[in-house]
């Protein structure tokens, strides 16, 4: 069985639960179920069995013999708390998988002692999540996300025991405008607007709306980093970046804008948005007045920072510390010659810098961490 | 039961920053359908239910490289799969621990396809089936799992016959599912009467 092949099952299968639902294939799925069914024989008694209540009793009186409450007892004394992190392909041109941890940090090794600010400190480690998300309200007052405790109110919203912002719709209060901001080095922030449209927002990011939504239009302005999955409700929906006009009816897609990226980018997965002169259809991406077709993995790639990964194919180190640099709110700076090695691998974010360092430095980029008088500072030292 | 209900990219951020309310979530909803997979290749309950929490924890060792829900599943299935082909293959270590064992043959790969696909439907079909309404859950399962007769089921729940068969109907319309017989057709009849709680209890033959 190879992954295509595993990719074709389990995509007749949720067209079998899609039509089982009740909702209606679309013309390409309906014939790619037709013939699923038609080329062999097995195909179509799997699927007249998955409809008939007396085909499936036997399965169900299976299942039901198997209880996964005991079975999670079980595992969750083989799960142990994350000791061994295995990296998935940190790989460089011609990197070696070094076996050796190495601390974070040495001071003597530095080429060129007059880069090193004279106030320098020696730090251990960061944390990721260390500044946190706040809300500035229609009066002007800012509150943290943190502070606030779940089920309380701010402003129009309440905060969610899982740490969402949710607005609720109410005709009846003026109308203002609040902005939720995720400053550098916070984790992304999720909200749900006033017409139940789910948002996420990036570290270094914010978006700007107003508490109701009650012109012709839905405007949102933002800033970094932003997914949309936007509630369909007969008004469009305008997003408002440093660049470019995005408009959509009800649509997920997710917005770059980073000000130190080279280019704004739109990337659509459901739905249909107008931004520019193009309109894009899914698996579409727009920057610079052009539009791409990505594929699966390209687009896993631009959706990582949401599924909680930082998700890297052939980056440049540049681009990987300015990531890096973002999210633990560091500054980084580099000694002599960055490598020109590219990087590729998956890593979740909720690791702390040094266990991420760890992985890269298996790839042999070294790398000196600082306390400096404004923040913190990583310098990467050359090759 | 499913207390708190976690959405799929909900689950995908959770299992990659190392949250195991993810493992609980993956184990509601794909423990029984993977566990009935295996069952299906193995032909052994016990090594199925071995499988099935073997391909868990595998996935919990890889958190972090999920881009997504479907990469989740995928690789379920795969462990899976490769678990069901090394059962067969070595004879089983299992055998040594569980006593019923039947040795197979090596299934065809559109064998392995379909089992995939009837056990993907049938983790959503079950899912479906916890939701329903309690007493209309109760119904379906002791009518159409455990076999009783409507009867028995009206005396069991003190319910009227006739409600019975109305939440068999109902039950069968929330899932989506047909029943062969001409039961099917009574029932369309009872539908219309409205179902308002637990009905007197009405001897019936």
């Amino acid at each position: 069985m190879n992954e295509p092949q595993l990719e074709r099952a389990l995509r007749i299968a949720s067209l079998i639960k899609a039509q089982r639902k009740g909702v209606e294939l679309s013309a390409p799925e309906t014939s790619e179920l037709q013939q699923w069914r038609q080329e062999n024989e097995s195909h179509e008694t799997l699927y007249q069995q998955l409809s008939d209540v007396q085909m499936i009793a036997a399965d169900l009186e299976q299942m039901d013999s198997h209880d996964p409450e005991a079975a999670k007892l079980r595992l969750t004394r083989k799960i142990t708390r994350p000791g061994k992190l295995h990296f998935m392909r940190w790989a460089a041109a011609a990197a070696i998988l070094a076996a050796v941890a190495v601390t974070a940090v040495w001071l003597l090794q530095s080429p060129k002692p007059e880069m090193r600010p004279v106030t320098a400190q020696v730090i251990r480690d960061i944390q990721p999540g260390a500044r946190k998300a706040y809300v500035t309200l229609g009066n002007g007052n800012r509150v943290v996300l943190d502070d606030v405790k779940a089920g309380e109110q701010v402003g129009n919203a309440v905060k969610t025991a899982d740490g969402k912002l949710v607005y609720q719709s109410s005709a009846s209060q003026a109308v203002t405008y609040n902005t939720v901001t995720v400053p550098r080095g916070g984790v992304p922030q999720f909200v749900e607007l006033p017409d139940h449209s789910q948002v996420w927002v990036n570290t270094e990011s914010s978006i700007t709306y107003a508490t109701a939504f009650t012109g012709t239009i839905r405007k949102v302005e933002m800033t970094g980093e932003v997914y949309f999955e936007v509630a369909k409700n007969g008004k469009p929906f305008v997003v408002q970046t440093r660049t470019d006009r995005i408009e959509v009816m009800g649509t997920h897609f997710n917005i770059n804008s980073y000000s130190d990226e080279a280019a704004v980018k739109t990337t659509l997965l459901e739905g249909k948005v107008r931004v520019g002169n193009a309109v894009l259809a899914p698996n579409e991406q727009y920057a610079n007045g052009k539009v791409v077709r990505i594929d699966a993995v390209a687009m896993q790639r631009v959706m990582a920072w949401k599924n909680g990964l930082f998700s890297y194919d052939k980056v440049d180190v540049q681009t990987l510390m300015r990531d890096l640099g973002r999210y633990y709110d560091m500054e980084v700076v580099f000694e002599g010659m960055p490598t020109r090695r590219t990087f590729e691998g998956e890593i979740g974010r909720s690791l702390s810098l040094k266990e991420v360092l760890d992985g890269l430095h298996f790839t042999e980029l070294n790398y000196r961490l600082e306390k400096t008088a404004s923040g913190n500072r990583i310098v990467m030292l050359p090759e | 039961m499913m207390i708190h209900s976690i959405s799929e990219d909900e689950c995908v951020r959770l299992l990659n920053s190392g949250d195991a309310k993810a493992v609980s979530f993956l184990m509601d909803h794909y423990y029984r359908a993977l566990a009935l997979f295996a069952q299906k290749i193995t032909g052994s309950p016990e090594t199925a239910a071995d499988i099935a929490e073997e391909s868990m924890i595998k996935v919990w060792e890889n958190r972090g490289h999920f881009a997504s829900f479907a990469a989740i599943k995928k690789y379920l299935y795969q462990c899976a799969r490769n678990a069901c082909f090394n059962e067969l293959k070595l004879g089983g270590r299992r055998e040594r621990r569980h006593e019923e064992y039947t040795r197979r043959q090596e299934p065809s790969e559109d064998f392995v396809l379909n089992e995939i696909i009837r056990a993907d439907v049938m983790a959503e079909i079950y899912t479906a089936i916890e939701e329903l309404p309690e007493k209309m859950g109760q119904v379906f399962k002791m009518a159409y799992i455990e076999g009783l007769s409507n009867g028995e089921i009206a005396d069991q729940l003190t319910l009227s016959i006739h409600t019975v068969k109305n939440q068999k109907t109902r039950a069968l319309e929330l899932l989506r599912l047909q029943l062969q017989g001409k039961e099917h057709l009574l029932s369309l009849l009872l539908m219309l009467i409205a179902l308002s709680g637990p009905e007197k209890n009405i001897p019936v033959h």
